[in-house]
């Protein structure tokens, strides 16, 4: 079995762990320590970054290492670090752990980001609801300053790294990077076209770097075990740990940082397996966005970049759903499309009317009043908005749209001709239409 | 150094442009067309309609021209499978939701969203599931609404906050069910509001004035000019024949492209003061007969004005012109007065005119002068509501990053970033020689003194309405504009109406009899003849019961377009006059720039064009040079407005007169609402204004005694009971009406009563 | 006017908010000056908007267009204790339905409605980030209960119902 948290999560089996003592006792501060010291040349740590094969783990999957490198260190401007911790892609609930049990490792690589980019203020957002992370971040960043490891004049060194925690109102676009920007900015949170790029005009307008938090917490560990520990954890092309929050129709649902390029299987036997020994249906292998893969699809893929891309998704932000066969398709992505539906900012038309166009077609279907060429049309009207939003909402409705109807358009045309009777109901035993019976045992095999 | 160029390929022609141009803008300049609705070439762009998507070679999706930037060698197809597929796609979901109510619509045959759905649309869409509704807001009673229409393009929301500075308009709730609004459903309070109308590309805002009143393209349109303020915005007027006869109407107003005045903007009262075209007009000749009026032909009403002015002695009689004419009938007016020996006066506001400031030749200045300024003061001066559209030039400079600074007498709503310097008018005298002190600039002969301004180096004067009126407007003038030719600042005095400059070009050209006193006292010493020429004293005018009595036991004559209930009164003979819409002419604005328009329609019942009247007139008095002039050209001929280069104004003063001491001064200047007779009578202007209130400081109102705190008691000629606006922002010893004050109009930078009331 | 509605204590709280951004930047309260104020009066009427504006200096319609945003705010009135269950993807495959409905009875409320006497909002939310734990259910936009029973639901609403009674 694959070794679990060796990076964002390690030493959080301990009680305390969210303490300054636990992480320094872990080794934590050590690779801040170090640059401080040495004030370690940036492009240095860019290097270190790039070798070790860390990409974003906020769901673009961009290099790290390269990002850092677009923000001119020597532009006089003030500029910002801002740590995406806002996790509002449904299926994902990893950074959640990291801020309330590892928030030391957070801040340690933010404030090395923060150097390397000459940035003097770094903020950390997360969504609302995250009200005792904040206060364990607030906790850990009082700390670290009391300790002089953070705020102005880190270690008397005269390297100033301020870190502000921020909490948001409720927004899922709220986690595209310049959506972000806007709403630290006390607006709404509507995402800006690009060019001009946050690296050269960001948060105030001034150059800004947007890590997901996953990202960040990595780079101690990597500064400290060096780029080469970091990258043999993975395979070529995906270096290092990922994170994976495998929930759905589990035994036992969980958050595993494991290598990446761990075999599905694998993960889904660390989660306990299907569920009351039901087959496994289909997966989204990268949080709700992500295009869903069939169970035959997944049986020999591995975890990481290349593989789930080859088998048709993306890895995305790692939120791994899991669906056994008493899933009706159709209610599924009728669900999800609410949510779309609802968090569309609204600014852009294909995403502003397609949105509602794609989850009035769902409705209809599932309530038996969709018209006998509503399957045709919801592809089609899926399709219309891909390519052309502003920001990747559009293909976060376009994406699982297009993959359930041409993974299981069975079920589609059978809803449609049967008046919103479900295929899975008439085809497969037990199976719910709804799917969404509640009782703690009816749902798993209780352990 | 050379400016770089780069070279782009749009659909086949190689094109050269700048860099940072976007494809959109590279496209416009060569004549091609791409689609939009959010992209506007005078606002922020947000590339969030997607109409405007093409295909760049290279780039794996279609990108928005509005924000995509070109780069050398770009291969930009708009009409490319890829480009129309997207731009079809983009057509449609704007559709989806949009009522199919084109014939009721106000905007149809001028839609963007009609006009592109005609290239871009597919004759069925496959939505058929129910229409999103959207409720409508009043806005006022300058625009309609019609939300369920809107596409969200954002354009009002950004007019709002980049170019008017009052953001009032938003976007509120997310998704779908985002709607564009005030939130509030409050009217909007901008003075330039209704550029919005002409923003929004479908028919979510329209004109209110407007509503079903016609259909585009029957209408004429002419070029005109608005007669305001004194810059003059450049108007496109609309007319349309009616079935009835050949009867024309105003239809509406938009403005005109121009880029020394108004840019692409119009301001409210600009663009609505034709609503008042059809009211109160006087429409005949009329006599008033032991107490009654009477229609008079023509013919009756000349010979009779012909007898009574001839009658008149020298200096006997006066002439009240509106500074809003046209230079050409204020010329021939002028000549008669000249010939007729009246005194003439088209100066409402002012009440010091020592240094015979007439509003030729100083402000030798643009507007680009003032969009380019660093460092503005601003002398009782309020753009926002005078002049609307320096206002935006105003705002223009300071987001460039100038400073902005106001001598004040009462805290200002701007829409711009300013620092207000609050202080009683008699102290701005102090204010100006403290700066000067600041700046090493001696006058001389002139004591400094010490209070403390941190202007700066000063590179724009604008002194406005509160120097005009001021009593020691003479020295204020002066003062600045020593400092003015000392560091090379530039400097713009306002001045009333539209044509102060031209009237007062003309005025030097006739060696006109201008008195250096001021219009209050001219009107009240007894004159037995009184020649109104598109005033009505009671509203343009500080105006007092005296001044009414004096009116009554005179001849008046009044050549005018719209009726007052006063005028009824003490008129005795009125000649109706073709309105400003229905006159054609030449006006020179506040900058020197010389504008000639013709009419746009013609004049109402048997109204006539003013030259013309005073041409008979001249005639039937005798004058031979009047029957020379046969056409408004000869008139032109004979103007010179080429004088205008070579005027100055080089008054120095020597000696500074004490500021009068009055212990409460009224501030208010006069209404911008009720300006000049044209708007006075519009409705939909006259219905934006919110209840009169007195505006005045706590330490005042203790300092008169005066312990009510709902209202006060007025005394301006009458009594009247007031509501009370107790404020901070207002110079100690000053009051000021806000709201509905144009009533209370005449009584600006003069003393005044006030006492106990609720 | 604000002074009323944002008083001192609200107000220091908000300036805690308003030195986290850089100087000039107050705007950038906005969301978390709104959420203090709404934890104060529960939900947020126009005059509570209004304060905020004129407190942190911006234009009305600005304070306005957030709070319109961001699903946290209410703008009707809500019990002293909000319950929002996930009805998410992960959660849904769980049973957050059955959650719902049997919030719903317990209550004896519909799911957006407030228990007559005032305590108990119950409203859906999306993923909580929380799906490793569906069925979750947050409490006060503040409080995660994951893994929800019937029985560890009784004990959530419990202190709810009766706390300070
Ligand atoms: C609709 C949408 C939602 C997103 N939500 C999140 C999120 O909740 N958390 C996150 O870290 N990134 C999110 N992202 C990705 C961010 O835009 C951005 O790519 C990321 O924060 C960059 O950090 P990384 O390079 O470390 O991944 C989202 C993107 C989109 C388009
Ligand atoms: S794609 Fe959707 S979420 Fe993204 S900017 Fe456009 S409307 Fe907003
Ligand atoms: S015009 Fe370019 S996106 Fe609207
Ligand atoms: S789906 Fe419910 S917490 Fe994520």
């Amino acid at each position: 079995m694959s070794q679990l948290n060796q990076v964002c999560y390690r030493g959080i089996e301990r009680e305390d762990s969210y303490t300054l003592a636990a992480y320094q006792a872990i080794g934590g501060y050590s690779a801040w320590r170090k640059i401080l010291e040495e004030k370690t040349d940036r492009n240095q740590i860019i290097e270190v970054i790039k070798a070790s094969g860390l990409k974003g783990r906020g769901g673009a999957g961009f290099s790290t290492g390269l990002k850092w490198s677009f923000v001119d260190k020597n532009n006089p401007k003030q500029k910002f670090l801002v740590c995406n911790s806002d996790e509002g892609e449904p299926g994902t609930c990893k950074d959640t752990l990291i801020l309330s049990k590892n928030p030391h490792q957070l801040l340690e690589g933010m404030a090395i980001c923060a150097y390397v980019m000459g940035a003097t203020k770094a903020y950390n957002y997360m969504r609302g609801e995250f009200f005792l992370q904040y206060q364990r971040c607030e906790q850990a960043l009082n700390d670290a300053i009391s300790a002089g490891l953070l705020g102005k004049n880190c270690l008397g060194t005269g390297v100033d790294v301020e870190i502000f925690n921020i909490l948001g109102a409720g927004s899922y676009i709220v986690g595209e990077e310049t959506a972000m920007l806007e709403s630290l900015e006390g607006k709404r949170a509507q995402p800006r076209y690009k060019p001009p790029f946050p690296a050269v005009s960001g948060l105030y307008g001034m150059p800004t770097i947007i890590n997901n938090t996953e990202t960040l917490a990595s780079v101690p560990v990597i500064l400290e075990k060096g780029a080469e520990w970091f990258a043999q954890l993975g395979t070529k092309g995906s270096g290092g740990t990922k994170i994976f929050c495998v929930s759905g129709h589990v035994n036992q649902p969980g958050v595993f940082e494991v290598p990446m390029g761990i075999a599905f299987s694998e993960l889904l036997e660390m989660a306990g397996g299907v569920r009351k020994g039901r087959k496994l249906k289909a997966v989204i292998p990268g949080g709700t966005s992500m295009r869903i893969l069939s169970a035959n699809k997944t049986l020999s893929m591995r975890m990481d970049y290349e593989d789930i891309a080859k088998m048709g998704s993306a890895l995305g932000s790692g939120g791994v759903i899991i669906m056994d066969d008493s899933t009706c398709m159709v209610q599924a992505l009728c669900h999800m499309m609410r949510f779309y539906e609802e968090e569309s900012c609204g600014q852009c038309t294909p995403c502003r009317e397609g949105s509602g166009w794609v989850y009035k077609i769902l409705k209809d279907m599932v309530s038996g009043k969709a018209r006998p060429d509503a399957v045709e049309q919801l592809y089609t009207v899926a399709k219309k908005i891909e390519g052309r939003t502003i920001c990747a909402f559009g293909e976060a409705i376009s994406w699982p749209v297009t993959s359930f109807i041409d993974t299981f358009r069975e079920e589609f045309d059978y809803i449609v001709a049967n008046q919103g009777k479900s295929w899975v109901e008439s085809q497969v035993a037990g199976a719910h239409a709804r799917a969404f019976g509640w009782h703690a045992k009816d749902n798993r095999d209780a352990s | 150094m050379t400016e770089q160029v780069l070279t782009v390929k749009i659909d086949g022609k190689t094109l050269s442009c700048k860099p940072g141009q976007s494809i959109i803008e590279v496209a416009d300049q060569n004549g091609i067309f791409i689609p939009r609705f959010c992209y506007h070439k005078s606002l922020s762009v947000v590339a969030s309609c997607r109409m405007c998507l093409v295909e760049v070679e290279r780039a794996p999706k279609a990108l928005p021209a509005c924000a995509t930037p070109v780069a050398d060698g770009m291969v930009i197809k708009s009409q490319s499978k890829i480009a129309r597929q997207a731009q079809k796609a983009v057509m449609e979901f704007l559709l989806i939701n949009h009522p199919l109510d084109c014939p009721i619509c106000d905007q149809g045959g001028e839609c963007e969203l009609q006009d592109l759905s005609m290239g871009y649309g597919q004759s069925e869409s496959s939505f058929y599931q129910s229409k999103r509704a959207v409720k409508d807001e009043d806005l006022g009673p300058l625009i309609a609404t019609n939300m369920t229409r809107c596409i969200h393009c954002t354009r009002c929301v950004r007019f709002g906050r980049e170019i008017a500075g009052t953001p009032e308009l938003g976007a509120v709730g997310r998704g779908g069910h985002m709607e564009i609004g005030t939130f509030l459903k409050q009217g909007v309070q901008s003075e330039v509001s209704g550029n919005m109308i002409d923003l929004c590309p479908v028919g979510a805002l329209t004109s209110k004035p407007f509503k079903y009143q016609g259909r585009s393209w029957g209408f004429g349109s002419h070029s005109h000019m608005s007669a305001h303020d004194c810059l003059g915005s450049h108007l496109s007027v609309h007319t349309q024949v009616t079935n009835v006869g050949k009867e024309q109407r105003l239809m509406r107003v938009l403005p005109k492209e121009s880029h020394h005045v108004n840019g692409t903007w119009l301001s409210d009262r600009d663009r609505f003061s034709y609503t008042a075209n059809e009211q109160n007009r006087i429409l005949k000749p009329m006599f008033k007969k032991q107490g009654n009026w009477i229609e008079v032909s023509w013919q009756e009403a000349l010979t009779l004005a012909a007898k009574k002015l001839s009658e008149l002695k020298m200096g006997q009689g006066q002439l009240l012109l509106s500074p809003s004419v046209s230079t050409e009938e204020g010329y021939m007016a002028m000549k008669l007065a000249v010939h007729l020996g009246l005194e003439t006066c088209f100066s409402m506001l002012k009440q010091d005119l020592k240094d015979q400031f007439s509003g030729v030749g100083v402000s030798q200045i643009t507007m680009h002068d003032v969009k380019q300024a660093k460092n503005i003061v601003m002398i009782g001066s309020n753009p926002k509501v005078h002049q609307p559209i320096l206002g935006l030039a105003i705002r223009q400079a300071q987001l460039a990053g100038a400073k902005v600074e106001h001598l004040t007498a009462s805290g200002l709503t701007l829409n711009y970033q300013a620092t207000q310097l609050i202080a009683h008018p008699r102290l701005w005298v102090n204010h100006l020689l403290s700066h000067a002190q600041s700046q090493n600039i001696a006058f001389e002969g002139i004591k400094s003194v010490n209070t403390e301004v941190g202007w700066g180096q000063v590179d724009l004067w604008v002194l406005g309405e509160g120097v005009l009126m001021h009593p020691q407007g003479s020295e204020i003038r002066s003062l600045v504009s020593q400092m003015v030719q000392a560091t090379g600042a530039k400097l713009l005095i306002l001045t009333e109406g539209s044509n102060t400059a031209g009237l007062s070009i003309v005025a030097k050209e006739l060696d006109v009899n201008l008195s250096d006193r001021p219009y209050l006292q001219k009107i009240g010493i007894h004159s037995e003849a009184i020649w109104l020429h598109q005033t009505h004293p009671e509203f343009d005018i500080p105006f007092n019961e005296t001044i009414y009595h004096q009116l009554k036991k005179s001849f008046v004559v009044a050549t005018s377009s719209f009726w007052s209930d006063q005028m009824k009164e003490y008129a005795d003979l009125v000649l109706p006059i073709a309105s400003h819409y229905e006159t054609s002419g030449t006006q020179v604005n506040v900058m020197g720039h010389v504008q000639s328009y013709q009419a746009a329609l013609m004049p109402l019942g048997e109204s006539r064009p003013a030259w013309k009247v005073f041409k008979v007139l001249g005639q039937l008095l005798g004058k031979t040079d009047f029957s020379e002039i046969e056409a408004l050209s000869d008139i032109q001929q004979l103007m010179k407005l080429s004088v205008l280069s070579h005027a100055g104004y080089d008054y120095k003063v020597d000696q500074l007169r004490p500021a009068n001491q009055v212990s409460l001064l009224n501030i208010s200047a006069k209404h911008p609402m009720a300006c000049d007779a044209q708007v006075r009578h519009a409705e939909p202007l006259q219905n934006t204004m919110d209840q009169l209130r007195v505006r005045i400081s706590e330490q005042t109102l203790q300092s008169l005694d005066i312990h009510s705190r709902k209202t006060v008691v007025l005394f301006s000629g009458a009594f009247s009971e007031v509501l009370l606006d107790i404020s901070h922002d207002i110079a100690d010893g000053c009051i000021e009406f806000v709201g509905d004050y144009r009533e209370l109009a005449g009584s600006w930078l003069q003393e005044i009563e006030l006492g106990n009331g609720a | 006017m604000s002074s009323q509605i944002i008083h001192e204590r609200l107000a220091s709280a908000i300036d805690q908010w308003v030195n986290k951004f850089p100087k000039g930047e107050q705007k950038s309260a906005t969301l978390m000056a709104l959420r203090l104020v709404q934890e104060e009066y529960r939900w947020l009427e126009q005059p509570h908007l209004d304060a905020v504006a004129e407190y942190l200096k911006l234009p009305k319609i600005d304070v306005y267009e957030v709070a319109s945003f961001y699903s946290m705010y209410q703008h009707q009135p809500v019990g002293k204790h909000l319950v929002k269950v996930c009805t998410s993807l992960s959660c849904c495959l769980n049973g957050a339905y059955g959650v719902v409905e049997y919030l719903e009875g317990k209550l004896n409320i519909q799911c957006g409605q407030t228990t007559k006497d005032g305590r108990i909002t119950l409203q859906e939310t999306e993923c909580l980030a929380a799906c490793a734990g569906a069925p979750a259910i947050c409490v006060d936009d503040k409080f995660y209960h994951e893994n929800v029973t019937a029985q560890t639901i009784e004990k959530m609403i419990r202190p709810l119902i009766e706390e300070g009674a």
